[in-house]
């Protein structure tokens, strides 16, 4: 690179520096998971579904969520949404803080969700417990462009009731008739059995599905966000049904430090979660763990 | 071009900025100190290479991306602007390095902090003819000389050096102090080629890249032999701190008790990290994607050796500099790997 | 900038390194090639021994207890306190627990303020026990034999015999002479319980059976000495050790075949060469050897801190002066009333470590002073240090970090850690080495030495030194043997200690060998749970807390874990790193199953660290008489999934 466009490169902005961020609403999602709606001194910023956000506790540390908020209610409202499960240092840290704080906030980062790849096409969803909030950003995207895809069927497992995320929006959906709902728990409280509501893990939903909205596969494009064992579980869910390969988009995680393909912590092969990824096709992922001969999931 | 010996001193008075040279520490190492004694520069017949890579210049185990003040909304700021800095006496494998890591740390995202130092950093490198007894540079494309890539390139002849310039940058230090230099004769530039040739035969090690590459990249080398290496390391992280080629880092805050005015200050550092560290990969909620020492022993080799990376980086991960032979407690260092891989047997070790 | 070499503070190694700095501070570390030890290599804990001097959260002021409530002090009014407070004590009413941490100046300070401020032998330090066997037997070893031997006698040795020493990262530049033989195709001759990294390239790998190492050593002797009486049947040697005759001559074999042998065994061992009888049964078998024509032998007992041999060489010990000299020794006692300017030393030994705890316990010790801050990592027991803390009247504190220890204390005084500390230590070669200044002390920090001498003048003996060099010098008069240490030659890495010690094992006879008693595993608890001293992978020390890569390494292992191997895992229907029940006949406890293939079968270890666990799951520990060591019992246990 000549000298002078790595100066020109360097005299934007610092690649490490945080926008100022700060929170404007709490909501207390389950008892150790909260959503944080935050407004960045830079404005509105563009990003797509399944992009993710380093959000940084000053003195604390920086650590990445998916940006739970879709972009056109980012364009709306002009804030942004990420929810965390309280699990560590910088998340411990995110909980306590109150409505006013500041935090520090780099984003968009990753490679979001290839949603131009499933216009016209039928959209089957898949979420498990926390790994709903970047499909959050998925669905109500999508929702927002509705006349752009064909039927979109969401599936939500969670281990409790208490587990699920976004109650209240959960209830809008069911309510919604231009979108196919369907929930389940792995253990059910009372209130759950007494209003009837469906228990066993998310991959028995498929059934219901085979009999209501059978899959047609060449048209079909799925979309997994959740525990690696439910992953697993649900890509073979797919397969059986013959969902092609490249249609199955998933994320891997990985320990992920600078988000800009730097540091390394988040490499798998010689593909960086942040940066190639965190979404990758089954596909993709295969091949992958074909090529670097470690396990993707 | 020419540079006579006796101008060495003051050509390098003339650089403005910082100049950074190799010296000798208290018990004799050999390190690229920044503003040195002039007297304390090192000959070429004097030296080999330093412990610590010069790109740890650009790139040091430890530095600060920026300090915080916390007093209600966060006020940051960031490092004053690096000064330019020319580094004479580098070798060919640690500028074979540096054109790697400005392009790993430009590709997809600019890293600021190693690009606004590179971009300042010109690179004086003298061509090595008595290679020490580590060196494997010509089997990575790391020297002994370098046809491309250089700034400038010197060859020492005693009393005289052969300039070379290779970049743009070495151009405009050139152009600007053209009173340091003649025009160099022909047959001085064939006594250089006579050399880099002669140079090569002086090489103790052999280490079979491409062998390496291959075997790796088709996944033809057995448990058992992982395993063995694997062994003998002990996850010290030297290869990596050494490596010039190595990049990855750790990203931490720190944070002072607030003040009498109720600031706390702090401020968040990058310092060196390694993926042999079990803590490396480990995430949030404890689940370690690599959790045993033969994944990460893997890992690193991958990184190094296959042909994915070689595609995407467009060198093999290697310069042949030879300081992970020097680190490794367990001779388990990138000739000895990539030697085994080759062989396909652990070699010389007696197995039960 | 780069600093003078200096040695890096964790392990016995002592490795030798360049400290970076920038305009602001330190910010990386250079392995120093030229270095005898460390020959440009440093382990995990040595790449960051620089980062401490980042971490923020340090005790950088005095702290003083007044009515219940705590406040930084004014350094020198702390101090004055302090000695008003100790007044009020006689002189074995108090006891100071010093550190192995320290610098050989800190700990000389430390005796003298010990026996000639105070008056007291009450003075040790917590890993001093695992030092006593071989203390107890470096008395004895004939001129011949070389012990401690250095490092690179290792790698010129053509059979290493290593005895007990786990995992490769324990050790690192023990493990790098290792590799390296084997690399030549020299021999190894591995005795361990642990299936280490070693043991692939051993040319023989013996796991006998727990504690047998005396008996093993002895037998061995006799294949190779006839004149060596073995009192126990070739079957009985067997059963007792679980070595088969056929292996006992491959060994024996193999021993024969060398001409340099070098033995290295692991002090802080708990599975291995624990007992002095088991260092004496080894001086048998080199005595054996040498008859039968080897030409050279060196043994290397690694210690486990920097300075463990440096205190203990200091005099911090009950029954210790500098120099290894004994509190009975004449000359000595003479030269220590002429140096330190005082009439006589304090009579008869004095309190171990843990029966200072105990005195403190049970209200007989007053008054402690406790030095450093690896208490809480070297004395597992945590519940009886907490008693003890609370218990005693008046507790001082030399410390860098905030701990419950601090948080106990009345008086708690700010001490400069790695880098800002001046001074010698002792490796485990007993090779001198240097301590360089690369940061200037946090706060009010100041050395221990320094510490003790304020509070020495407060206390109306005048105690003052200019500098580490000064107090140095005065050591150097105080031990004929350590008279020409020169500085520059520390520096140097040639200065080697190798003075004898006057300590000699009164009460072990030729004789007799312990023969361990061992329960037997059943249906019902199929294992035999052995404790060891393993942290992740060196030990976590309070310093390594401070760094933070090493804090991110050590996180893995705080909660209370059993290694157990796969195999032996999975048949008690667990999995890796799942909540698990370990039963044994005195009780249970619950631990996380950690799977470690090192483990042989039928065996489970249970890391000292956990002493909580250790005390529902094993019961009772004693401290043997002749060491002063805690002994673990041995029991028998099992594993189950824990609901």
């Amino acid at each position: 690179m000549a000298m002078e466009a790595l100066q020109a490169a360097c005299n934007g902005k610092h690649l490490y520096e945080p926008v100022l961020a700060r929170i404007v609403e709490i909501t207390d999602e389950t008892p150790d998971v909260k959503t944080f709606t935050l407004e960045l001194e830079c404005g509105a910023i563009e990003y797509r579904p399944g992009q993710f956000a380093e959000v940084s506790v000053f003195g604390v540390g920086e650590a990445p969520f998916g940006i739970s908020s879709s972009p056109t209610w980012t364009k709306r409202t002009g804030y942004i949404q990420v929810t965390v499960r309280a699990v560590g240092r910088v998340t411990g840290a995110l909980h306590q803080l109150n409505v006013g704080d500041y935090v520090g906030v780099r984003a968009p980062l990753g490679n979001g969700f290839p949603v131009e790849r499933a216009e016209g096409k039928r959209v089957i969803i898949v979420g498990g417990g926390i790994g709903l909030p970047p499909l959050r950003s998925l669905l109500n995207y999508m929702l927002d462009n509705r006349e752009r895809f064909g039927k979109i069927t969401l599936l939500y497992g969670a281990r409790t009731p208490a587990d699920r995320v976004y109650k209240r929006e959960l209830d809008e959906w069911e309510r919604r008739d231009d979108l196919e709902y369907l929930d389940t728990v792995d253990i059910a409280d009372e209130e759950w059995q007494r209003l009837g509501k469906r228990v066993g893990v998310v991959t028995t939903l498929f059934p219901i599905i085979d009999e209501q909205s059978p899959i047609d596969p060449p048209n079909t494009i799925a979309f997994i966000c959740g525990p690696p064992i439910m992953i697993h579980f649900v890509i073979i869910e797919l397969e059986k049904r013959n969902v092609p390969d490249e249609n199955i988009i998933s994320t891997l995680e990985r320990h992920m430090k600078c988000g800009v393909g730097k540091c390394g912590h988040c490499a798998i092969g010689h593909k960086y979660v942040c940066t190639d990824g965190p979404v990758f096709s089954w596909a993709e992922m295969k091949e992958l763990e074909w090529m670097c001969a470690e396990p993707t999931v | 071009m020419v540079l006579r010996k006796e101008r060495l001193n003051d050509l390098l008075r003339s650089i403005e900025g910082q100049l950074a040279a190799p010296i000798r520490l208290e018990h004799g190492e050999v390190h690229f100190a920044v503003n040195p004694p002039i007297e304390q520069i090192l000959q070429d017949s004097d030296y080999v290479n330093s412990t610590i890579s010069p790109v740890a210049l650009l790139f040091p185990q430890t530095e600060i991306l920026f300090n915080f003040k916390l007093n209600g909304k966060p006020q940051i700021e960031f490092p004053k602007e690096p000064q330019p800095l020319t580094i004479f006496g580098i070798r060919s494998c640690d500028v074979a390095a540096m054109r790697y890591l400005e392009m790993f740390f430009s590709r997809k995202f600019v890293d600021t902090p190693f690009m606004e130092r590179a971009s300042r950093t010109t690179l004086i490198s003298i061509a090595c003819q008595r290679p020490g007894s580590n060196c494997f540079c010509p089997c990575c494309a790391g020297g002994p000389f370098l046809e491309e890539g250089h700034d400038i390139q010197l060859t020492d002849f005693g009393d005289i050096f052969l300039v070379e310039v290779g970049s743009q940058k070495g151009a405009q230090f050139a152009d600007g102090r053209m009173e340091f230099f003649e025009p160099a004769p022909s047959e001085l530039i064939e006594r250089r080629n006579r050399v880099a040739e002669e140079t090569l035969q002086k090489f103790q090690i052999a280490s079979h890249m491409g062998t390496g590459v291959r075997k790796l990249t088709s996944r033809s080398v057995s448990e058992e032999l992982w395993n063995m290496m694997a062994a003998r390391c002990i996850e010290c992280g030297g290869c990596a701190f050494v490596c010039p080629l190595c990049t990855c880092f750790d990203v931490v805050d720190h944070k002072l008790p607030p003040d009498g005015d109720g600031a706390a200050r702090g401020w968040r550092e990058r310092c060196w990290d390694c993926c042999q560290f079990a803590g490396y990969s480990i995430e949030a909620a404890g689940v370690n994607p690599r959790p045993n020492k033969v994944s990460r022993f893997k890992r690193r080799f991958y990184h190094k050796l296959s042909y994915f990376y070689m595609e995407m980086d467009g060198r093999v991960g290697c310069v042949g500099c030879g300081r992970c032979i020097q680190v490794c407690f367990g001779v388990v260092d990138m000739p000895a790997v990539v030697n085994t891989l080759r062989e396909e047997k652990l070699l010389g070790v007696r197995l039960r | 900038m780069v600093s003078a070499r200096t040695t890096c503070g964790f392990c016995g190694c002592g490795c030798g390194l360049y400290v970076l700095s920038d305009g602001d501070g330190v910010i990386g570390v250079i392995p120093s090639e030229a270095d005898v030890v460390g020959e440009g290599r440093l382990c995990i804990r040595g790449w960051h021994i620089y980062q401490p001097l980042r971490d923020t959260d340090r005790i950088l002021r005095a702290i003083v207890s007044l009515n219940g409530s705590k406040r930084e002090a004014d350094y020198k009014d702390a101090v004055s306190r302090a000695a008003e407070a100790l007044k009020k004590f006689s002189p074995n009413q108090i006891g100071i627990i010093a550190s192995a941490a320290g610098t050989n100046e800190d700990a000389y300070i430390a005796t003298k303020f010990a026996r000639a401020v105070i008056g007291t032998n009450n003075i040790d330090f917590p890993g001093r026990p695992r030092l006593m066997p071989t203390l107890m037997q470096l008395g004895s070893v004939d001129e011949g034999i070389s012990m401690p031997c250095t490092l690179n006698e290792l790698a010129d040795a053509d059979l290493l015999f290593c005895i007990g020493i786990g995992a490769s990262t324990r050790y690192p530049q023990v493990t790098a002479r290792i590799f390296k033989s084997v690399v030549e195709m020299k021999h190894l001759l591995l005795i361990d319980t642990w299936h280490s990294d070693f043991a692939p390239y051993a040319s023989l790998h013996i796991s006998p059976k727990p504690f047998s190492d005396a008996v093993l050593l002895r037998a061995l002797a006799g294949i190779l000495d006839s004149a060596v009486k073995v009192p126990f049947s070739d079957d009985e040697v067997s059963s007792i050790t679980g070595v088969s005759s056929e292996q006992l001559r491959a060994m024996g074999d193999l021993l024969l075949g060398s001409k340099r042998l070098a033995a290295v065994y692991d002090t802080a061992s708990l599975m291995h060469m624990c007992s002095p009888h088991c260092v004496r049964e080894l001086l048998v078998l080199i005595r054996a050897l040498r008859g039968r024509g080897i030409e050279w032998c060196g043994i290397l007992p690694m210690v486990e801190r920097c300075n463990s041999n440096g205190a203990l060489r200091m005099g911090i010990a009950p029954m210790l002066l500098p120099g290894l000299k004994s509190i009975t020794d004449g000359e000595a006692v003479q030269r220590a009333c002429s140096i330190w300017g005082i009439d006589g030393l304090p009579q008869g030994m004095g309190m171990s470590t843990s029966q200072m705890l105990s005195a403190a316990v049970s209200g007989d010790l007053k008054a402690l002073i406790i030095i450093g801050d690896d208490l809480l990592t070297d004395v597992p027991d945590e519940q009886r240090l907490r008693d003890a803390l609370s218990k005693v009247e008046l507790l001082i504190a030399i410390s860098s970090y905030h701990s419950p220890l601090t948080e106990a204390a009345q008086f708690v005084f700010p001490r400069s850690i790695w880098g800002e500390t001046v001074g010698t230590l002792v490796n485990t070669e007993g090779r001198m080495r240097r301590l360089i200044r690369v940061a200037e002390p946090h706060g009010d920090a100041m050395q221990e030495w320094q510490v003790l001498c304020d509070l020495a003048t407060a206390l109306g003996f005048k105690m003052s030194y200019s500098s580490s060099d000064e107090v140095l010098d005065e050591l150097k008069r105080f031990v004929p043997e350590y008279s020409d240490i020169e500085l520059d030659e520390v520096g140097k890495g040639t200065c080697l200690l190798r003075e004898k010690p006057a300590c000699t094992p009164e009460n072990i006879t030729h004789e007799e060998i312990a023969i361990p008693e061992l329960p037997s595993p059943s249906d019902e608890f199929p294992l035999l749970l052995l404790v060891e001293r393993y942290y992740l992978p060196w030990h976590a020390d309070t310093l390594a807390l401070h760094s933070s890569t090493l804090r991110r390494e050590f996180r893995l292992r705080f909660t209370p874990y059993v290694f157990v191997n796969s195999a032996q895992g999975h048949s008690f229907g667990l999995r890796d790193g799942m909540p698990a029940l370990l039963k044994t006949p005195q009780g249970s406890a619950r631990v996380t199953s950690v799977f470690n293939d090192a483990v042989p079968a039928g065996i489970a270890i249970l890391p000292e660290m956990f002493f909580a666990q250790l005390r529902q799951a094993v019961g009772q520990e004693r401290v043997d008489e002749l060491t002063g060591a805690t002994i673990y019992p041995v029991t028998v246990a099992a594993l189950e999934r824990a609901r």
